[in-house]
């Protein structure tokens, strides 16, 4: 009896400390994750550049989190950052997420999409792109947004095709811009937000495609689980690289949350990707 | 006698001869429309026929720029036809598509009302009977008590294109089709 005693309280206290550490400080326990990987094509492009990934911000007002990211960007001065979307949470205030991101800088540039949650107030996402009531395009930030679009990159160790894909309202992406994924010649980096695109990308597209949007579930939980309740992002494509063909993808852990504020080992991580032969 | 004439009387209240979807009077009415890339929305005091604004929409070049909506009033079953005013400002005739959706997910082009209207120069009316809306391959009639958006657009517009469209809305016992 005793015993039983001892082990639920001891249970308990675990739990509740678990819990805290999941509440209180992994959230803001952000990590710089270096990201191997093996393309020869992108190795002779991108290879000695810091490229950074950062996904799911999710933010409200500049806090202890994004302090941490603004000084981790400070440190690597990135030639290039990749933004892969849910900058701001559920139907907040976009301006305090624009300011925010407009001072992040890089020396090649800033390519970006669009994620799921920048489209909860669909009239205030306009402004990651114009200004305000207008098409005129934005001055606040030098980001190039890629909306089913693609741009090529000159370098001078030769061209980069960095291309986009929104998945806007969650209706089927655009079949043009696909198409166009699985006849490039050149190296190529996508972006999408929902890991899910990777599946409609031929398995014979030689690229390398970023994504975020699972947090990595933001704690451990088995694929079924995630499955089950209808996150079939998380149930395959939960963070990592993962390669099918020809083609590869890192899915981010990104930096904020939703519905609940909690992490357990799924730290928030600012991904440099480093290109090797 | 009395609670019968009541009842009758209540339920004729609970539907009104008109339902106003969109009347597009206030700022706040533009927060329940998807703004998509390529067209924009503002109000306008030109080209009203109802109220004291309408919606102004600035289509760019691209492949369907224009009004997309989600709506306050999805069950559509005791009304007989949509209709909205459209004034088209240019000096020829715009084919304008309408897309309704009667499924939460995106139903395919086979599987939603999608149909064509000439919209001449000047002030238009459009009216679609709701016994007429049939899915694009022609197999099943829309679920009314469903309907999820609605969209009015352009196809492939090579320039800019301006159109204004005022009182959308829901109407009882309209014999005529447009």
């Amino acid at each position: 009896m005793k015993h039983s005693i001892l082990i639920i309280c001891l249970f308990g206290a675990f739990s509740v400390l678990l819990f805290a550490y999941g509440f209180l400080l992994e959230p803001y326990d952000v990590q710089i994750h270096d990201v191997y990987i093996h393309d020869s094509s992108l190795a002779h492009i991108l290879g000695g550049k810091v490229v950074v990934q950062l996904s799911d911000i999710h933010m409200g007002t500049t806090g202890r989190r994004e302090q941490s990211v603004t000084k981790i960007l400070t440190r690597l001065d990135p030639d290039i950052i990749f933004l892969t979307g849910d900058y701001v949470s559920w139907k907040s205030d976009y301006t305090s997420a624009l300011t925010y991101l407009s001072k992040f800088h890089a020396k090649i540039g800033i390519w970006a999409v669009m994620g799921d949650y920048d489209y909860s107030n669909s009239r205030r996402s306009c402004l990651f792109c114009h200004k305000e009531n207008s098409g005129e395009p934005s001055s606040r930030h030098s980001f190039r947004f890629l909306r089913n679009s693609f741009e090529q990159v000159k370098l001078a160790e030769g061209s980069l095709i960095i291309a986009g894909i929104d998945t806007e309202y969650e209706e089927a992406p655009d079949i043009k811009i696909l198409n166009a994924l699985n006849n490039f010649s050149a190296p190529t980096i996508v972006l999408c937000h929902n890991p899910l695109a990777f599946n409609l990308i031929s398995d014979k597209a030689n690229l390398l495609m970023l994504s975020g949007d699972t947090h990595g579930g933001q704690v451990p939980l088995p694929s079924w689980f995630w499955r089950l309740i209808g996150y079939e992002k998380n149930a395959e494509y939960s963070q990592g690289l993962f390669r099918r063909g020809n083609k590869q993808m890192f899915v981010s852990r990104g930096i904020g949350w939703s519905h609940i504020p909690i992490r357990i080992f799924r730290k928030p991580e600012v991904s440099v990707l480093h290109f090797t032969n | 006698m009395f609670l019968a004439l009541g009842l009758l009387n209540g339920c004729a209240k609970s539907t009104p001869q008109e339902l106003m979807l969109f009347d597009f009077e206030k700022d706040s009415d533009l927060d329940h429309l998807e703004w998509r890339c390529h067209t924009l929305y503002s109000l306008s005091s030109n080209h009203v026929t109802h109220g004291a604004k309408s919606l102004k929409i600035d289509m760019f070049p691209s492949d369907y720029p224009g009004l997309r909506a989600s709506l306050p009033i999805k069950d559509w079953r005791a009304y007989d036809a949509l209709s909205f005013d459209i004034y088209n400002p240019a000096r020829q005739a715009v084919l304008v598509g309408v897309r309704i959706d009667d499924k939460k997910e995106y139903p395919k082009y086979e599987n939603r009302y999608s149909e064509s209207f000439v919209v001449a120069p000047g002030q238009n009316q459009v009216v679609i009977r709701l016994k007429t809306m049939l899915t694009k391959n022609a197999k099943r009639h829309l679920d009314l008590s469903h309907i999820y958006r609605l969209y009015i657009f352009v196809s492939h517009p090579a320039t800019r294109l301006t159109l204004y469209v005022d009182a959308l809305k829901l109407t009882k016992g309209v014999s005529s089709t447009h």
